[in-house]
């Protein structure tokens, strides 16, 4: 039987009908068997949901701030590196160099670490947004290193090294996009 | 006999409610929970969204930056007709796919270009004057430190035959006009989907930094892609935006005009 009978009017009305069609009264709502199914808002308020969110922000947190951590720690040591080489630098360039070219490197690699630092300080309050600006900065920074000098790339333990900060930058990026999105659409600001 | 009575009660009426919100219906309809018009269509539709999405504003910048990668080919050693042509080229590229993605988000993008009161305009040029002022200092802080050659435009430019409205073109309104579009339209808009609108006015800024892909400029690019964020959030439109930007570029032209000329 796909009608269910109003209890003011007695009128049939179809199972999944809220108002009767006849008196415009809301019709009781059918007893189901089984757990009580709750919207993502609901659950977002309760104490459950709370905790999960809290929890799911401090896991967010943690990684942004690790990561961001690691870069800052890659970029302060490649620094020194190309402190300590900077002669042989110099000598097996493929690209063009003056006077100029390691005092300009070490200071950019001073401005790049700074900015990690700030990154790093921010992540503590905005995770997704500081880890999603430190992967387009590396992917930014490796693709003009790789047009500047793509003699670099043949360095496999750059290059793995570089691979595995991307990955890793994006899996977290990743995981922070769905925590928003699903944040966005249980605050209601989503359709 | 009651049970036939009972069939007879439930047959079921002409409906004078809605069964969804309990409204009375006019003309066999719910004025209140119509059906949504898109969903009557035949066959397929293509929806253009209404405003940028956060996907939109990540593939507009790799764009962007595909399209700058170039510049870091152009080295001291080549030549001047080899320079200026990568750079036209870059410039025409970036100003078809950054007006592309703004027409295709025209309903979001169409409402940036409302007026301002002449208080933002007059805002605008004077933090222009302010960033252009703290860029000379850093990169005059550069050049004592580190010893790098400041990149000069106006001289190689007359040397390879262009004159002052080529220098207008490419230095002050395409740069102004098409990243103020890119990162304070198209990009701010489709951060703000998903981040704050502090956090899209900071997210926004290191984008337009990095994007430029001079390290020791990071600094006053910072600085002043923030002002930026700021100006355009404050304001809601993106005039005051192209007028700081034009400002700024404009009086680097008349610094290094003063200097070197």
């Amino acid at each position: 039987m796909s009608d269910s009978s109003c209890p003011h009017c007695i009128a049939a009305n179809q199972l999944d009908s809220r108002f009767c069609e006849s008196c415009g009264k809301a019709l009781p709502e059918p007893v189901t068997a089984g757990p009580r199914i709750v919207s993502n808002r609901q659950v977002a308020a309760s104490e459950v949901g709370r905790s999960l969110q809290a929890e799911a922000l401090r896991y967010q947190m943690r990684s942004a701030r690790g990561a961001l951590l690691a870069l800052l720690i890659l970029t302060i040591v490649s620094g020194f590196i190309v402190y300590a080489a900077s002669d042989s630098l110099i000598e097996n360039a493929d690209f063009w160099v003056d006077d100029s070219t390691i005092p300009v490197l070490i200071a950019s690699f001073i401005v790049i670490a700074c900015l990690y630092l700030g990154l790093w300080v921010w992540a503590k309050v905005s995770p997704f947004a500081a880890v999603l600006s430190g992967l387009m900065l590396y992917i930014t920074l490796w693709l003009s290193h790789i047009i500047n000098d793509p003699s670099s790339q043949r360095n496999l333990i750059a290059l793995a090294i570089n691979i595995v900060v991307v990955l890793m930058l994006g899996k977290i990026v990743r995981k922070g996009l769905v925590y928003k999105r699903f944040m966005a659409h249980t605050n209601g600001r989503l359709g | 006999m009651s049970e036939w009575l009972h069939e007879d009660v439930l047959e079921r009426t002409a409906a004078q409610y809605c069964g969804r919100c309990g409204d009375a219906l006019v003309d066999a309809s719910c004025a209140a929970c119509k059906p949504d018009p898109a969903d009557t269509t035949d066959g397929p539709t293509i929806k253009m969204p209404a405003r940028p999405t956060f996907g939109m504003a990540l593939c507009l910048f790799g764009i962007l930056i595909v399209t700058f990668l170039p510049y870091a080919t152009v080295g001291y050693d080549s030549t001047l007709e080899f320079h200026f042509g990568v750079q036209n080229a870059i410039q025409i590229m970036d100003a078809i796919v950054v007006l592309g993605f703004a027409l295709v988000c025209w309903q979001a993008t169409w409402p940036l270009f409302k007026t301002v009161p002449i208080v933002w305009c007059l805002s605008a040029i004077s933090t222009g004057v302010i960033t252009v002022s703290i860029a000379i200092s850093f990169v005059a802080i550069a050049v004592m430190l580190t010893g790098v050659d400041e990149i000069m435009t106006i001289q190689p430019a007359f040397n390879a035959g262009y004159g002052w409205v080529f220098i207008f073109l490419t230095v002050v309104a395409q740069p102004a006009i098409i990243e103020e579009l890119a990162f304070r339209g198209v990009i701010f808009d489709g951060l703000r989907t998903t981040l704050s609108d502090r956090e899209t006015v900071v997210v926004t800024a290191l984008l337009f930094m990095v994007i430029h892909m001079s390290p020791v400029a990071f600094p006053h690019l910072l600085i002043m892609g923030l002002l930026l964020g700021w100006m355009r959030l404050k304001s809601g439109s993106i005039w005051p935006c192209i007028l700081m930007h034009a400002t700024h570029n404009a009086l680097v032209i008349a610094y290094e005009y003063r200097v070197t000329l």
